[in-house]
């Protein structure tokens, strides 16, 4: 195990309120660590709330007109095709905000760790990398900002097959569920 | 005619020059999407689809719903009660289950038979067969959508029992042997691009055509990436758990592609710890 990295403020979780406090916290000038379990930074608002069911939502008004239109100037568009190009949409919207946001973070001198962050005592988190690597961080303060996950109820066992929660729906490739949620 | 004594490797090269342009060219012979498994695929994107039509399909193929029946009744699905009926089985496990069990056994008697090489074709399928539930368990972990990761993980080596029924061919023509060392190269190094024809021909959804084409190199996909990193881990986790030996536990987790799922450690513990429930499927399924 390496010593434990000195930082004036540790952030867990790089949704849209950990990075604020990120970025708030460098622009103070203090020296900030912001560790995410995920690869991508954003949290559910981008990967599995906010951004994709309004991407989700204007892609399918889209394919609507379409359809409206296909019927006036007969042409045809495959079922399909559709939830096909509505997925592909969403990965291309999410991938461009990653990118924005990854560069916020380097502009403002963030360090953006991977990992799973456990606290050890009140002043050091141990973060668990992909790989499994081990690295502690020491802090004067600690924002916890891991935000939330669906809950599930034990007489609904949400097996993402049968019942789905709001995570799984956004990948699911039935057309029907994706308008209930848009 | 004796089949000629060669090298290994002259063998590969002799079978290599004949398959090649039949690949470039088209001139491969491709599974047709067995009817019910087209049916099925249908069925499931029906709003109206309800359990009289599903068991009305199955019926049509009696040899098919017998096998259905069967696997309704084996311990991977444990019914309280035995089954003795589709409807009774569409009862116990729900539309979407038996959409999949029908899918699945349709398949096997369409696109897994190759004439003299039922031994391999076997293996073939097991490895499919628990590609596609590995696919599902995976999918759960990350919350993403279920359905699709059985198709990818079960269709993503749909081209192998094409290269091996054309391989086998060729060789008859050009008599030489065919011995495993010779086939699984041939086997290995095209049947993604047969994967990707019949695709194709079966009208796939994107991401199942996506996952066929880039799961071993899921960098290089152009969308649906995360279908393609799934069905990579479940591909391994599969060969892992039917061939130890072939991959052993250590040399699967070096393997970048979990990282790159972000599946950490006590992540691939858990999924190995369900490798009983997988081998359950597989036994059930393997018709």
């Amino acid at each position: 195990m390496s010593t434990p990295t000195a930082y004036d403020l540790v952030i867990i979780g790089a949704g849209p309120a950990g990075q604020k406090a990120a970025i708030q916290g460098a622009k103070a000038g203090k020296r900030v660590a912001l560790i995410e379990r995920e690869r991508g930074i954003g949290g559910s608002c981008v990967y599995r709330g906010t951004i994709p069911s309004k991407t989700l939502r204007e892609s399918a008004l889209h394919i609507s007109r379409l359809r409206r239109a296909s019927e006036a100037f007969e042409f045809h568009i495959k079922p399909d095709a559709e939830i096909s190009a509505l997925l592909s949409r969403l990965e291309e919207v999410v991938h461009a905000h990653d990118i924005f946001m990854s560069k916020q973070l380097r502009r403002n001198g963030i360090s953006l760790f991977h990992g799973r962050a456990r606290f050890l005592n009140d002043r050091t988190v141990e973060m668990q990398a992909v790989d499994g690597a081990r690295q502690q961080f020491t802090a004067e303060y600690f924002v916890i900002a891991t935000g939330s996950r669906p809950r599930n109820p034990p007489e609904f066992p949400v097996d993402h097959e049968h019942i789905l929660d709001s995570d799984s729906l956004l990948s699911t490739s039935s057309y029907e569920a994706v308008f209930p949620l848009a | 005619m004796a089949p000629d004594t060669q090298t290994p490797a002259a063998s590969i090269d002799k079978l290599e020059q004949a398959l090649l342009p039949k690949i470039e060219t088209g001139d491969v012979e491709l599974p047709l999407l067995p009817h019910v498994a087209s049916k099925v695929m249908a069925l499931a994107s029906d709003a109206d689809a309800d359990a009289a039509k599903l068991s009305n399909l199955i019926h049509q193929d009696q040899a098919l719903a017998a096998h259905v029946l069967r696997i309704a009744n084996s311990p991977a699905y444990m019914p309280r009660s035995s089954v003795v009926s589709l409807q009774h089985a569409v009862a116990m496990l729900g539309i979407n289950l038996l959409s999949e069990i029908a899918f699945t056994a349709s398949l096997k008697n369409g696109a897994f038979q190759v004439p003299g090489h039922e031994d391999q074709v076997k293996l073939m399928w097991r490895h499919s067969l628990a590609s596609g539930s590995y696919g599902k368990e995976v999918a759960r972990m990350r919350r993403v959508n279920v359905e699709t990761a059985y198709l990818c993980g079960l269709l993503h080596g749909i081209g192998k029992p094409v290269i091996l029924r054309t391989v086998a061919t060729l060789a008859k023509t050009l008599t030489l042997s065919l011995e495993p060392e010779i086939l699984q190269p041939l086997i290995n190094g095209y049947h993604t691009r047969v994967g990707i024809l019949i695709a194709d021909k079966w009208g796939l959804p994107k991401q199942v055509a996506e996952a066929i084409s880039y799961y071993q190199d899921y960098d290089h996909a152009t969308a649906f990436r995360q279908e393609c990193l799934l069905t990579c881990v479940a591909d391994r986790l599969s060969t892992h758990i039917l061939s130890p030996e072939e991959l052993p536990e250590d040399e699967l987790r070096e393997h970048p592609v979990f990282a790159d799922l972000n599946l950490y450690p006590n992540d691939i513990d858990q999924l190995l710890a369900g490798k009983g429930k997988i081998l359950t499927v597989v036994n059930a399924m393997n018709l």
